[in-house]
């Protein structure tokens, strides 16, 4: 038997072994900690707000005039987690086609982002909104009343996909 | 016959054919939007275009060589269409080369200069042509950056056909259908250059009964179904082979499902029966009874039941009268297997000699092109296969005669909506048990005391016997809480991935059985077993005794498109199958 022993014990040094000067210099860390600003949130009260390039949940864009989507359904298609449903529409306006139906259910969206990278009309995008809690699982199917923000309310992420996609 | 070399492979082909034609003939298919098979050449698309060229002869007529010992050939000035170059003797055709590729790119992107790029709302957007040889056979880029041509969205060409002038590009395969096909020269190109644009005459609509053909054959998105449009994408839909019912001519079509609901019918090719067509009665009429107004459950005496104690119960009527007193009406809307298991059940279980069907004749319905006079899908099969007691007495009035004169108590309506008909009226309440065998609500299920749901012809597998005594196969597109453990059952994405709380999945999905499953159960708790698990299993019985049918089977009967009664030994010859433009991939 050839064995290097590699113990604990055998690494530390003498003052380490001692153990007393160990011990006041984790407390001085401590002590030094309290008098150093904080980083912990008072969540409910004080909130995170994410910049342009976070993933939240995958919002429907709303113009003046309307929504941008003209229901192609390529989110739909691309969607690895199939949490899309569209069911389009015809409207009179100059973009023929409109979904008569966008669903999302937040407990299939796994917030990759692909359906706003295939997205033809820059109509769906992902948002900053991270605080996604259900009661029930009909609850967290997202229909267009809840999808469509506008525009206004956007813009950071609009910016941000202008600039680096 | 000329032989000419494609892509160095030698074909031969008959004299005056071209070289479109010829390729295809090696299953190889020249990039094209305006040519189609079922059409006259107009060759405005250029999209076909070929190096063509013929060996290099000296002046002694002799073929010259290069170094290495190969013909040298003497290439043409410029390139031909394939479409309307007929081919020659020695002709060399180059389908790949440089020069051919520039082409391609060059035309791609002349018709692409006033496209718009509305692929995303666009019906035909997936199995569009200009999309996939955008793909294939084009480098991506366009040299145009003035504004695009604007020209009219939304022109009502005809009752079920909406234009979109942007999108067209100016194939004339609608024009030429029209003038043609559908006997209705009623479009025209009207001005010129990039202004050019389809519209119909002064006072004139493309309201022809074959018009909707016009929106399959148009390579872009520039025909749009009316009842279709924007309905859903063309990949969320799978597509199953099946049979129109809706007359005896028997056209191929494809279903396009979602969500267990049929959406639309195509036609299929079948040079056999209806080549590329087929009517708009079929598409718009085919479709609707499949989805809506279904019995989904068993009913005894109007109530919900089970399978079980219905089944019991047809029993127990069975058994309670006298054979002579029991009518089987059969139906020659249901397939091959239906109606031998009906003649079947009529002499083992019924015991009753009384077994007919109905003609359903509308003389209103039929031309000259693919519509019959006979509604029903197998009346020729409920002939071969013996559904009568006498021929040619399949009319209501004689069959309402027959009720009265041997007192029937018990009536068996197999798929038939007796009650609806004006002759029965007065004759069926002397009648003590309707037992009903039906798809759909009807006036018979009203009056009957048992309804047992039967699937439709979108549903089963079966086969259908045409007015040209074609025997032809059909394949379920939707699923029944029976037949949706089949393989091979054809599902979109959306059928086939969607759990139970998901809402895009929600299709209903029916209780109900194919006849002769229906039968054969009924067969079963009467003592008899019939040994049939699949519809298979009773075409092979029918195979086996009857001499018409001898030396079919399904895998035949797919591989040949369908055989013709008492000729299956000698099937014609197979042939190449043109689909214009398919969902691509494949799925």
């Amino acid at each position: 038997m050839n064995i290097k022993k590699n113990t604990e014990l055998e690494r530390m040094t003498f003052w380490e072994k001692i153990y007393l000067p160990e011990i006041a210099r984790g407390l001085s860390l401590t002590f030094k900690q309290m008098f150093e600003p904080t980083f912990t949130r008072q969540y409910p009260e004080e909130r995170w707000i994410p910049t342009g390039s976070y993933r939240g949940r995958p919002v429907l864009v709303l113009e003046e005039d309307g929504e941008r989507c003209v229901a192609c359904g390529l989110c739909s298609r691309v969607c690895p987690a199939l949490a899309i449903e569209v069911q389009a529409g015809e409207t009179d306006k100059v973009k023929e086609r409109y979904p008569a139906k966008f669903e999302i259910n937040m407990l299939r969206c796994i917030y990759c982002g692909f359906c706003e990278e295939v997205c033809p009309e820059e109509a769906i995008i992902m948002s900053k909104d991270y605080e996604l809690v259900f009661t029930s699982q009909e609850e967290a199917i997202l229909g267009k009343d809840k999808l469509l923000i506008p525009i206004a309310q956007l813009q950071d992420r609009l910016e941000f996909l202008r600039q680096y996609r | 016959m000329p032989q000419i070399i494609i892509d160095g492979q030698r074909v031969e082909a008959a004299a005056g054919s071209t070289i479109i034609e010829a390729a295809m003939q090696i299953e190889k298919t020249l990039p094209h939007f305006c040519w189609h098979p079922g059409l006259s050449v107009s060759g405005n698309c250029r999209m076909c275009l070929v190096n063509v060229g013929f060996p290099k002869k000296g002046a002694d007529g002799a073929h010259e060589f290069d170094e290495s010992g190969n013909v040298i050939v003497q290439w043409g000035p410029k390139l031909s269409i394939g479409c309307a170059t007929p081919i020659a003797d020695g002709m060399i055709v180059d389908t790949q080369g440089q020069r051919t590729e520039h082409a391609q790119h060059a035309i791609m992107e002349f018709l692409l200069i006033n496209h718009p790029l509305d692929c995303p709302i666009c019906d035909e957007a997936g199995q569009c042509k200009l999309q996939e040889y955008a793909f294939n056979h084009s480098n991506g880029k366009s040299r145009f950056i003035e504004q695009k041509n604007h020209k009219d969205k939304r022109v009502k060409l005809g009752p079920r056909v909406l234009f979109d002038a942007e999108r067209c590009i100016s194939c004339s395969r609608c024009i030429r259908f029209a003038d043609e096909i559908a006997k209705q020269p009623a479009l025209t190109f009207v001005q010129r250059g990039d202004h050019v644009t389809i519209q119909t005459f002064p006072g004139m609509e493309f309201d022809s009964p074959y018009s909707m053909n016009v929106i399959d054959i148009c390579p872009v998105g520039a025909l749009t179904s009316m009842d279709f449009r924007f309905n859903a994408r063309v990949w969320e839909m799978s597509f199953t082979n099946s049979i129109c019912p809706g007359c005896s001519r028997g056209c191929n079509v494809k279903l396009g499902v979602r969500n267990n609901e049929i959406l639309r019918i195509e036609p299929r090719t079948n040079m056999h029966v209806n080549e590329y067509w087929m009517c708009d009665a079929g598409r718009l009429e085919q479709y609707s009874y499949v989805n809506e107004n279904r019995i989904s459950e068993p009913h005894l005496k109007g109530k919900h039941t089970d399978w079980e104690s219905a089944i019991i119960a047809v029993n127990e009527v069975l058994q309670a009268y006298n054979s002579n007193q029991i009518m089987v009406i059969g139906s020659a809307y249901g397939t091959n297997e239906d109606i031998y298991a009906t003649i079947r059940f009529a002499k083992e279980i019924a015991k009753t000699s009384h077994i007919d069907f109905l003609e359903h004749r509308d003389p209103a319905f039929s031309d000259e092109m693919l519509k019959l006079t006979d509604r029903t899908p197998n009346h020729n099969g409920a002939i071969a296969l013996g559904l009568f007691t006498n021929q040619h007495e399949s009319q209501a009035e004689i069959i309402a005669q027959k009720i009265a004169k041997h007192s029937i108590k018990v009536i068996i309506a197999i798929g038939e909506n007796i009650a609806s008909h004006p002759a029965f009226s007065n004759i069926l309440g002397n009648v003590e048990h309707i037992i009903s065998l039906a798809s759909n609500d009807n006036e018979t299920n009203k009056v009957a005391s048992i309804v047992l749901p039967s699937s439709t012809y979108a549903e089963v597998y079966g086969t259908f016997t045409n007015a040209a005594q074609r025997v032809q196969l059909l394949e379920p597109a939707i699923a029944t809480k029976e037949n949706e453990r089949f393989m091979g059952l054809k599902m979109s994405r959306w059928d086939k991935l969607g759990a139970y709380n998901d809402r895009w999945s929600q299709g209903e999905k029916r209780n109900s059985r194919p006849v002769w499953s229906i039968l054969s159960a009924i067969a079963l708790q009467h003592g008899h077993n019939w040994n049939y698990t699949s519809a298979e299993d009773v075409f092979e019985s029918i195979v086996s005794s009857y001499t018409l049918f001898h030396d079919m089977s399904y895998v035949l009967l797919e591989e040949y498109q369908g055989l013709v009664l008492g000729n299956a030994k000698n099937p014609e010859a197979k042939k190449v199958v043109y689909e214009s433009h398919l969902l691509k991939p494949q799925i």
